[in-house]
């Protein structure tokens, strides 16, 4: 059953903020500076508990989470517990023995990719970083990897989305994902210069569909965006507006018919939705007593989130966008009313 | 490619590099928002809205084309085939490519 606004029920993992690079428009903040990341057994018994509230996917983001230590234990893990697992990375890692370990356990791994060469690199502050990322792929078509490329759209990479999708489809990718510029960690800093305006949004939709159309049937196209109308229309999509949850969680719901996709940061914090609603809205804290956080999230944080949700909808019905990123959405009212909805947690 | 397919490719450009003004792009998004496309699902994602849409991948020619017939416009849609009834630039630029098979690019029928 859909939960939420996502056809199947995940978990997005942020074990770190450490990164090989420190791309101008990175959302988290993450860069070669940022040490550390949850430990395997900090997480672990979570993602098991989280398994029985009906999570089937872990997609790991970061930071770059090939840097993360325990990746291919916690992965082993994560797997034996049936779990998918996808992974995100800028691809710089991405070769011999890690690549090879990675192989039969990692889903789908997406690659980012900014737009041709020049702007690419510019983007990731990195000379070279595009070679490196068009060899990941290279790679990962060869190992037979199910792979994706994800782009950060911004205003200086709209008029580069016809060449990206052909660049995808020639390399054999069989998802393209054009993600709005998040306008959080360094992505506020330069979104006056390279967020999307209504205009940019409107071009963006429409190249969307167009390329739905004409790339073979192997690549989905996934467009971050969407039509505010089309947005309204599907609210009940999320089951915690649904009026039995009105006093709290009704019994026996499973968290993950509510709370979908489930974002774990690297500070340890579960946080529903997007990473923009920590710490505000964070339903448990790992390094704490997480499990007597659930269940006052069930039986006090679920009201409170309902009523932001709620607010959400009746906000975006009165709203003039055409074309909306529902999780920057989602993060950007978050921000101005926080206060009043904040979950405590232990 | 088709000659939808190829059609469709002279419009990505012209949407992507800015040659379909402010006004065409508005009229044309809201357009496509008119026909109430309903959610429906997608398979897989790593990451964002999960949405598809009931029409289907490789009808979007045909399905704008309707919209053109639902606005009774048919000497338009000669001059567009792709149905989108809005500027000259793809006027010009659209019948030249479907009637030669030539592929003369926005910036010349511009001009
Ligand atoms: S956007 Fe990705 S690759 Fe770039 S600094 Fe952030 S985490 Fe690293």
């Amino acid at each position: 059953m859909r939960s939420g606004f996502l056809g199947r029920r995940v978990i997005q993992f942020h074990p770190t903020l450490a990164c090989n690079l420190r791309c101008r428009h990175c959302y988290s903040g993450s860069g070669p500076g940022k040490r550390g990341g949850l430990a395997a057994e900090e997480v672990l018994p979570f993602f098991a508990a989280m398994r029985e509230e009906g999570y089937e996917t872990v997609s790991f983001s970061g930071g770059e989470p090939l840097l993360y230590r325990p990746l291919l234990a916690v992965t082993d893990a994560l797997l034996a517990m049936g779990y998918r697992v996808n992974l995100t990375t800028n691809g710089l890692l991405l070769r011999g023995r890690l690549l090879g370990a990675l192989a039969p356990r990692i889903g789908v791994v997406a690659v980012s990719i900014d737009g041709p060469p020049e702007l690419h690199d510019r983007l990731r502050a990195r000379n070279g970083a595009f070679a490196r990322a068009e060899a990941a792929l290279d790679r990962l078509r060869e190992a037979e990897l199910a792979f994706g490329v994800i782009h950060t759209v911004t205003r200086a990479g709209i008029p580069h989305l016809p060449w990206l999708a052909d660049f995808a489809c020639r390399k054999g990718a069989s998802l393209l994902q054009l993600h709005p510029l998040d306008p959080t960690g360094r992505g506020a800093e330069v979104e006056a210069e390279l967020g999307l305006d209504e205009e940019a949004r409107a071009r963006l939709y429409l190249l969307g569909r167009l390329f739905e159309d004409r790339l073979p049937g192997r690549v989905a196209v996934q467009v971050d965006l969407h039509p505010r109308s089309a947005l309204c229309a599907a609210a009940d999509a999320y089951r915690l507006l649904d009026p039995a949850h009105a006093d709290g969680l009704a019994a026996g719901t499973p968290l993950s018919e509510v709370v979908n996709p489930l974002i774990v940061t690297e500070r340890g914090e579960a946080v529903p939705f997007v990473y923009g609603l920590a710490p505000d809205f964070t339903l448990a804290r790992l390094a704490g007593n997480w499990r007597v956080d659930l269940r006052r999230f069930r039986e006090e944080g679920a009201v409170r989130l309902q009523r932001f949700l709620a607010a959400c909808f009746a906000q975006l019905a009165r709203s003039s966008e055409r074309f909306v990123d529902w999780y920057a959405f989602l993060a950007r009212r978050a921000a101005r009313t926080a206060p009043a909805h904040t979950v405590a947690v232990s | 490619m088709s000659h939808d397919k190829t059609l469709g490719a002279h419009l990505e450009r012209a949407i992507a590099i800015g040659q379909l003004d402010k006004k065409a792009v508005f009229d044309l998004a809201d357009r496509i928002q008119d026909l109430r496309i309903a959610p429906a699902r997608v398979d897989w994602c790593i990451y964002g809205i999960c949405l598809d849409y009931v029409v289907p991948r490789g009808r979007i020619g045909g399905f704008l084309r309707e919209l053109v017939d639902r606005l009774r416009v048919a000497d338009r849609l000669e001059v567009f085939p792709l149905g989108i009834p809005v500027p000259e630039l793809w006027r010009v630029q659209v019948i030249s490519d479907a009637r030669t098979g030539a592929s003369p690019g926005l910036i010349e029928s511009q001009r």
